[in-house]
């Protein structure tokens, strides 16, 4: 180590004591003032050559002042440059052709789009800002085939799920690894950056361009560049603002005042055994008759907790420099109101960039971001106790003539069934839950040209996260009223902090036709985790909030915690380009993690990948309409270590659960339990990938066409693996099982009109995947999950089997509703006994009316061995197809997002679609529920026969309650005018843009629920597409203007 | 100058990192947690390690409700009462292999055994003086000794691991005989005795293992062996001999309290005072939530006397009463017999306010009494019907300031001097018949529950053995109903198919009974559900069949 730190330092001293001389240097950009990375910049009539860094920076030896350079450049016109008495040369190239010479950002480096060896996407930052989207993420959905978005739910301001060519984790998280702007970020904020400052933004897909990467690169690498000073002089100042409202488009349908009535004379009648009597003589007391609802517009409970939100947002930036030093500095402020009452999302960001050159060879450049985010609104989805959907859906929609004596919404406080329900109205005004971050970033880096063939960079950074959230229970919430705690509030503090230092050294040469570049760097880090938790109870007053929470008098054991991992890194790559035809590229990661055992701690991953420009061979060359071909293989390691920090090591800990009390006047005592179990030979989990591309482009790159294969196998699973129980473990980190994913992607954008008054481009993607288990525990075929998304409806729900995809849902075949033939009479006992040969639903008694299973394995009753795979949540494919019209000054663009053949565990309809002669309200099937006079249904009796219909427990979901959750969005849709040049120049502005732009505008789908970009389950990839209780998705329409002076 | 400056920052930026040496820097050890190599070295560790495994056996899944209520239950002393669901599976005999009672009681006994064995592994023999050594070590033998034994009598044969575990290998195992699973409860239950304090030491410390115990617990290990699945009744002697020793000793005995030692004692498990002349081993529960701890039980609760004032919420001595008392219990009891108004409760709190009498055995309401949270403040409210708005007063027994709806602070008894004194009964019966000892230990039972000399007022009951025998099934059910034990002492005589049998004609006997009741029929379930050789063991957990492949599932599951 010590060896390393001399090398490093020499070579970070070494360049000042010998400086080169005599030479001309110069930045080249486009037409924008962006550098331009890899121009060749030849001495005419030399051999002598070079070409441009990634900030467009080159230099030259030259000997006389007539000197010519030649600047040249794919895609761009090459131009001729006198040198003259100059010894700085700056050059703008203009473009000839745009697609092909983008310059896509890779692993420490950049390399112009044809010259790819991987699979590697690009999203324009225009794409993305050109949402009504307050982050990033959100406007992601549909524009990169092979990358699923998926959101966990509305809540304002939530990350979504990214899945990069499908899972590979079971237990662990899939979420790609962020880069920004060089630095490896795990736990990346998607809100802590604003989209506005994107400058690029990179989607790795293979492990051929993921690998350089290695330990964290398994899930693919989404690298963010943001947006630099200008360094031509000239200064940018751009303000835009908008403002947006926000609605949630539809309601779930639940019985209307009138049917809620008659459901309720339903209930009390088949209480009654169908002979009226009590209860129908309670109802007429209160109800008197439904007749009288009929026209009633009652209480929508939906309608009380939703509202229309507004959004504003503002944004300023400035950008400007010189060739010397440059400076980008931005600040965002958004204020998104939830269409949930009392949520909301809040941020305030400030971003400051410099690049600084201190001489022609070493440069400096750093950046300092302040990003605070709030977070407000109680947890509305999947919470297992209280879910303030639950009770907007059974709180009953309209008050009885007469009253009887229950607070609004049928809510009776002394009804042992209703203890969980509670007014939604006065639970989310009351509840004060904030989840704060302020996330602080910096970071310093150094460039040093040796000459125009070495560089090397050093940088180092370092990112606090210290996220604090508070929840207090005033007196009107359920726990408020209801709860042991009564009023009560907790504070949670949580400080991630995160140093890194990441250096390489980078050398080209081009020697006739053969071109190098090689790479190689070291990287370093480590993270550091604080938690900190109290909470007060039985605080007298609500007054203060959350600001004193010392007034209660109960207050719980004090819990902190904290941890901390290092990762140490070695990487290399190397470029070797043919005749401009042949592309090769080997990378080579070994990264040392402190998670693991001395012996299993360091991990290797190699990746090799080819590419052949077929357009320039002279076969195809002639081929006027074909004007690119490249064919692309790969294969590559990457791995995943998102474990606990400490699960290598067996640890004893002490909870608040695992004391005794003894002695007289019983002390407590804490007790120790076996936390973890260090399985000695945890390792890296590791995914092969193999990758086969094509590019095509046809008539002059009108036309571009991607394709790419890709097979992933995913081995050594980082498992929480379920052990034999008689270990004293029920799960342990373990390195157990496989895991296989296929897919196909292919994309398509055109430019179907290229004229000056009219441009159109289309594009489209579609993906496929095929995800599946191959092995997991030694013996073991399944994992059984119990979602656990409500305490009463606990069972194995879910299904990781081998040989089928991971996440699979489980449950129960529905048959029918029993009906009175189904049974015999029995008179002595007043009661129907099941026919022989009909088999029971799993709990006696069974009646008419009740719910009858698919006995799968025929003997006579249902139980856990009657479980099937009943639901897919895989979609068979998905994409997105966009069109960008440009007309005069107008550009409108239009998105369609799709997700197609993949099903939703719809949760909440086991629930409020089953009968439970109670008071609740619930969807409107309710109404349809089986009586002898409603045979024909598939909804269980309320009652009959003193038999209630509801199934028994254990046997809640089959697959009534999965839905088919393909669905076609119009994801997006903006509108834009831009003022002509003209009224630009009276104006003394260099843009002005006036925008009105809507997101999640309408969705296609047959699904049930309020929108089928829903996955709540608490278990990622085991418990995928489950929908209960969840925050509502919202359509948001934005219009804004945009100045650029 | 420039030159400096750059060297400077860029110094900065990397100094922090290489200047570590490597292995250094990869190096992270836990933070907030114990590893285990750097624990067991001191007493207030060794303590610490022993109340992590007490609270194994204060978990929902063992004596906190699992076993000492919901599995328990489904004998002839109670049955579950809900008729429209089946949750108590076991108690029911409606559980399978994939249920999670079979499953949390198997996993947290084992989490028990494993804490064993590491603490026995691991505890430093240079850091304590050779006496205290042991004395922690025969703790750490008693707990796993108590754990297997547990297991041993509800899952038959089980693996047994000695040794902490280290890695997933360990999860292959192959069951190990019940009789040699025996073997090891004795060596450790021995040592346990050998070196654990007596309840009497001035160093002791209520609440946990001591000398007594040990033996006592041997005593029903031998007796569990002497009889169904093992029946090696050579052990009858070896149970008589461990009780004798506890009888010898001295010490033990049992709470007499003027007339009502019964009621006093179980009012001192009720208000969590160690009461160590007779309790010998119980397990302690404590009230903690509104610090945030959990250690706490459902004793009284779940299994206790309906209380519905107070819709529920806290602050109020609320039960769920789920259990019901069986009418064959009522029938064992005679009308004197100071023991049956407080193991049968016969009253209740209405949501109105009212303490009420109950006296249909086919009542949902006809529950246990033995852990109750509260009694009515006058006993003659019970036949007062108070006018609306009224609300009768209550009594709070349990020893908090505000009880919780649903978790008390109960104890739960795990061996009492009566069961020593029964157990000798039983085991020189086997081998003597009646004797006068023998039936003078009965008799100490019998007279603190205000019964006179059996051999005066029932000579027949102790006329010859079999008689004997019956009498001390009957004995043991109205001494110990509702404390874990029937439904093994059932098994181990091979009589809890015939007791379900005669349970259901008894029910379905009672002059209340109606055949078209769905509450009545539903009390008949255990009975019904119950299959004679299948449900005297559990079957094996699913998770532990689909992981240890040296395990095969019981036949029948």
């Amino acid at each position: 180590m010590k060896k390393i730190f001399y090398i490093v330092l020499l070579l970070t001293i070494m360049p000042f004591v010998a400086f080169a001389q005599n030479s001309v240097s110069g930045t080249v950009t486009d037409a924008n003032g962006e550098p331009i990375p890899g121009v060749n910049v030849l001495l005419k009539g030399t051999s002598n050559g070079t070409s441009t860094d990634f900030d467009g920076l080159y230099s030259i030896q030259t000997t006389k002042s007539s000197d010519v350079l030649v600047f040249s450049y794919l895609g761009f016109k090459t131009t001729n440059e006198l040198v003259g008495n100059r010894s700085e040369v700056n050059i703008i190239l203009q473009s000839s052709n745009e697609q092909l010479d983008e310059i896509v950002i890779v692993g420490y480096g950049s390399v112009r789009k044809r010259d790819l060896t991987g699979s590697v996407a690009q999203v324009s930052s225009d794409e993305l800002n050109n949402t009504a989207t307050s982050n990033f993420d959100q406007a992601l959905a549909g524009r990169v085939s092979g990358v699923q978005i998926s959101s966990v739910d509305g809540t304002p301001g939530e990350g979504l799920n990214i899945t990069i060519r499908g899972g590979n984790s079971i237990t662990g998280d899939n979420s790609p690894l962020y880069v920004v702007d060089g630095i490896p970020m795990d736990d990346f904020d998607p809100g802590s950056i604003s989209t506005n400052d994107i400058k690029s933004f990179d989607i790795q897909k293979d492990a051929s361009a993921t690998a350089i990467y290695g330990s964290r690169a398994a899930n693919g690498v989404i690298l963010i560049t943001t947006k630099q000073g200008r360094k031509d002089g000239k200064t940018d100042v751009r303000i835009s603002a908008s403002h947006g409202v926000q609605w949630i488009p539809n309601r779930l349908e639940t019985l209307s005042p009138y049917e809620y009535v008659k459901y309720q004379e339903q209930v009390a009648l088949a209480i009654d055994n169908y002979v009226p009597g009590q209860y129908v003589g309670y109802f007429k007391e209160s109800w008197v008759d439904p007749e009288l609802y009929r026209d009633m517009e009652g209480t929508s409970w939906q309608d009380e907790i939703f509202r229309i939100a507004s959004t504003n947002k503002y944004n300023a930036s400035m950008s400007g420099g010189n060739s010397t030093t440059n400076v980008y500095f931005s600040t965002e402020f958004l204020d998104q109101e939830g269409t949930m009452i009392n949520t909301g999302f809040k941020k305030i960001y400030n971003n400051l960039k410099f690049g600084h050159k201190i001489n022609n060879k070493t440069k400096l450049n750093g950046y300092l971001q302040y990003t605070y985010l709030n977070r407000a609104g109680v947890g509305i989805s999947g919470n297992s106790y209280t879910s303030v959907i639950r009770d907007a859906i059974q709180f009953r929609p309209v008050e009885p003539i007469n009253s009887d004596g229950l607070e609004a919404g049928g809510y009776d406080p002394t009804d042992q069934s209703q203890k969980y329900l509670f007014n939604p109205v006065k639970n989310l005004m009351n509840t004060d839950r904030q989840r704060r971050s302020d996330v602080l970033r910096g970071s310093l880096g150094l460039t040093h040209r040796f000459n125009s063939d070495l560089v090397l960079k050093l940088s180092g950074s370092y990112q606090i996260d210290s996220r604090k959230e508070t929840t207090f229970f005033g007196k009107d919430t359920q726990q408020g009223t209801r709860g042991s705690d009564h009023i009560n509030g907790s504070v949670t503090n949580r400080r991630y902090q995160t140093l890194s230092s990441s250096n390489t050294l980078a050398y080209n040469k081009t020697i006739d036709q053969h071109r190098f570049s090689l790479l190689g760097g070291m990287e370093m880090q480590t993270k550091d985790y604080e938690y900190s938790w109290m909470k007060n109870s039985e605080i007298p007053t609500d007054l203060f909030g959350i600001d004193k929470i010392g007034l209660g008098i109960s207050p719980a054991i004090p819990q902190t915690l904290s941890s901390r991992n290092a990762l140490l890194s070695y990487f290399g790559r190397v470029n070797y380009n043919l005749h401009d035809k042949y592309l090769f590229t080997a990378t080579y990661r070994a990264d040392g993690s402190s998670k693991f055992n001395k012996d299993n701690r360091w991990g290797y991953f190699p990746s090799f990948s080819a590419a052949w420009k077929i357009s320039d061979e002279n076969f195809l060359k002639d081929v006027e309409a074909v004007s690119f071909a490249k064919v692309r293989a790969g294969w590559g390691i990457t791995g995943n270590n998102r474990i606990g920090d400490y699960d290598a090591y067996s640890q004893l800990n002490a909870s608040t659960s695992s004391g005794y009390v003894w002695g007289h006047g019983e002390n407590y005592i804490p007790g120790a339990y076996q936390s973890n179990l260090g399985v000695p030979n945890l390792r890296w989990e590791s995914t092969a990938q193999s990758n086969i591309g094509l590019d095509l482009g046809f008539l002059d790159q009108n036309i571009e066409l991607t394709v790419d294969y890709y097979n992933k196998q995913t081995s050594d699973l980082l498992l929480n693996a379920e052990m034999a129980l008689h270990t004293g473990f029920n799960k342990v980190q373990q390195n157990i099982g496989k895991v296989e994913n296929k897919g196909l992607e292919i994309s398509l954008n055109t430019t179907n009109i290229n004229k000056d008054k009219f441009k159109w481009y289309t594009s489209f993607n579609i993906s496929f995947n095929e995800n599946k288990t191959i092995a997991l525990n030694d013996g073991q075929t399944a994992i059984y999950t119990n979602p656990n998304w409500n305490g009463s409806y606990s069972e194995y729900q879910y299904i990781t089997q081998v040989g089928q995809p991971v996440g699979m849902m489980y449950g129960l075949e529905f048959d029918r509703i029993y009906q009175l033939d189904d049974f015999n009479w029995d008179n002595e006992y007043q009661t129907y006994v099941l026919k022989e040969g009909v088999p029971d639903n799993g709990a006696l008694p069974v009646g008419p009316g009740s719910v009858k299973f698919i006995d799968q394995n025929g003997d006579g009753t249902i139980n856990e061995l009657d479980r099937e795979i009943i639901g897919n949540p895989h979609p068979k494919h998905f994409g997105g197809f966009s069109n960008t019209f440009e007309v005069g000054n107008f550009d409108v663009s239009a998105l369609l997002q799709w997700s197609y053949g993949f099903d939703i565990m719809n949760a909440n309809k086991a629930v409020f679609e089953v009968p439970t002669a109670g008071k609740q309200s619930g969807f409107a099937a309710l109404s349809d529920a089986w009586s002898p006079l409603n045979t024909d249904t598939t909804v269980g009796a309320i009652r009959y026969m003193t038999v209630y219909g509801a199934p028994p427990k254990g046997n809640q979901m089959d697959d009534r309650y999965i839905e088919d959750g393909s669905y076609l969005k119009l994801k997006s849709v903006s509108v834009g005018y831009t003022l002509p040049n003209e009224a630009l120049e009276a104006m003394k502005v260099k843009k002005f843009r006036i925008y009105l732009t809507g997101q999640n505008l309408f969705t296609w789908t047959k699904y049930s629920g309020y929108d089928p970009d829903v996955s709540v389950g608490k278990y990622g990839a085991l418990t995928p597409r489950l929908d209960y209780s969840a925050y509502p998705q919202s359509t948001t329409i934005m219009g804004g203007i945009d100045i650029t002076f | 100058m420039k030159i400096q400056y750059i060297k400077y920052i860029s110094l900065l930026a990397i100094l922090g990192f290489l200047s570590i040496s490597c292995s250094d820097f990869l190096n992270e050890e836990p933070q907030s947690t114990w590893g285990i190599d750097d624990f067991y070295s001191t007493q207030t560790e060794a303590d610490i390690a022993l109340a992590g495994i007490y609270s194994t056996f204060a978990s929902d899944a063992v004596y906190g409700q699992g076993l000492s209520i919901i599995m328990e239950s489904g004998t002839d002393e109670g049955y579950y009462n809900r008729r429209y669901n089946e949750n108590w599976t076991v108690g029911l005999y409606r559980h399978t292999s994939s249920d999670n009672y079979v499953a949390n009681l198997w996993a947290k006994l084992y989490t028990s055994i494993n804490l064993s064995n590491m603490f026995i592994e691991r505890l430093d023999n240079n850091a304590f003086e050779q006496e205290d050594y042991d004395r922690l070590i025969g703790e750490a033998r008693f707990l796993r000794a108590h754990a297997y034994s547990l297991l041993v009598a509800w899952y038959g044969d089980i693996p047994m691991p000695l040794t902490s575990t280290l890695d997933q290998s360990a999860n292959h195992l192959a069951v190990t005989a019940d009789e040699e699973v025996y073997a090891q409860i004795i060596a450790d239950f021995t040592f346990a005795s050998e070196h654990l304090l007596a309840a009497n030491d001035p160093k002791y410390i209520p609440g946990r293992a001591n000398k007594m115990a040990a033996h006592g617990l041997m005593a029903r290990a031998y007796l569990k062996m002497a009889g169904s699945p093992i029946n090696n009744t050579d052990m009858y002697a070896l149970a008589q001999a461990q009780c004798a020793i506890i009888i010898q000793d001295g010490y033990h005995g049992m709470n007499t309290d003027n007339g009502i030692g019964y009621r006093t004692h179980f009012l001192n498990y009720i208000q969590s005072t160690y009461d160590t002349q007779e309790s010998l081993f119980e397990i302690s529960f404590a009230y903690l939530r509104e610090m945030g701890i959990s250690a706490d039980g459902r004793i009284g609760g779940i299994n206790g006397v309906a209380f519905n004032f107070g819709g529920g919420a806290d602050g109020y001595p609320g039960a769920y009463a789920m259990e019901n008392v069986s009418p064959l219990l009522k029938n064992i009891y005679s009308a004197d017999d100071l023991r049956k108004d407080w193991n049968i409760a016969g009253y209740q709190y209405t949501n109105k306010g009212d303490a009420k009498a109950v006296t249909d055995p086919l009542a949902g309401q006809y529950c246990p009494g033995k852990f109750r949270r509260w009694e009515p403040s006058n006993w003659a409210d019970l036949d007062i019907t108070p006018a609306e708005g009224v609300t009768e007063a209550y009594t709070l027994l349990e020893a908090v300031s505000s009880p919780s709806k649903s978790f008390t602070s109960i104890n739960f008894p795990v061996l009492r001097y009566s069961d020593v004194l029964l157990m000798y009964a039983e085991a020189s019966n086997f081998n003597e018949g009646p004797n006068a000892l023998a039936i003078s230990y009965l008799n100490m039972v019998r007279d603190r529950a205000g019964l006179g000399d059996i051999t005066i007022e029932n000579p027949t009951a102790v006329a010859d053995k079999d008689s004997f025998f019956a009498e001390l099934v009957d004995e043991r059910a109205r001494e110990f109903c509702f404390e874990g034990l029937r439904k093994q002492d059932l098994i181990r005589w091979g009589l809890l198919g015939e007791k379900l049998n005669l349970q259901n004609l008894t029910i379905e006997g009672e002059p209340t009974f109606k055949n078209t009741n769905e509450n009545h029929k539903a009390y008949l379930r255990a009975g019904n559900f119950y299959t004679e050789g299948k449900h005297n063991s559990l079957p094996y957990p699913l998770q532990e069949v689909s992981l240890n492949n040296e395990l095969e599932q019981k036949a029948g599951w």
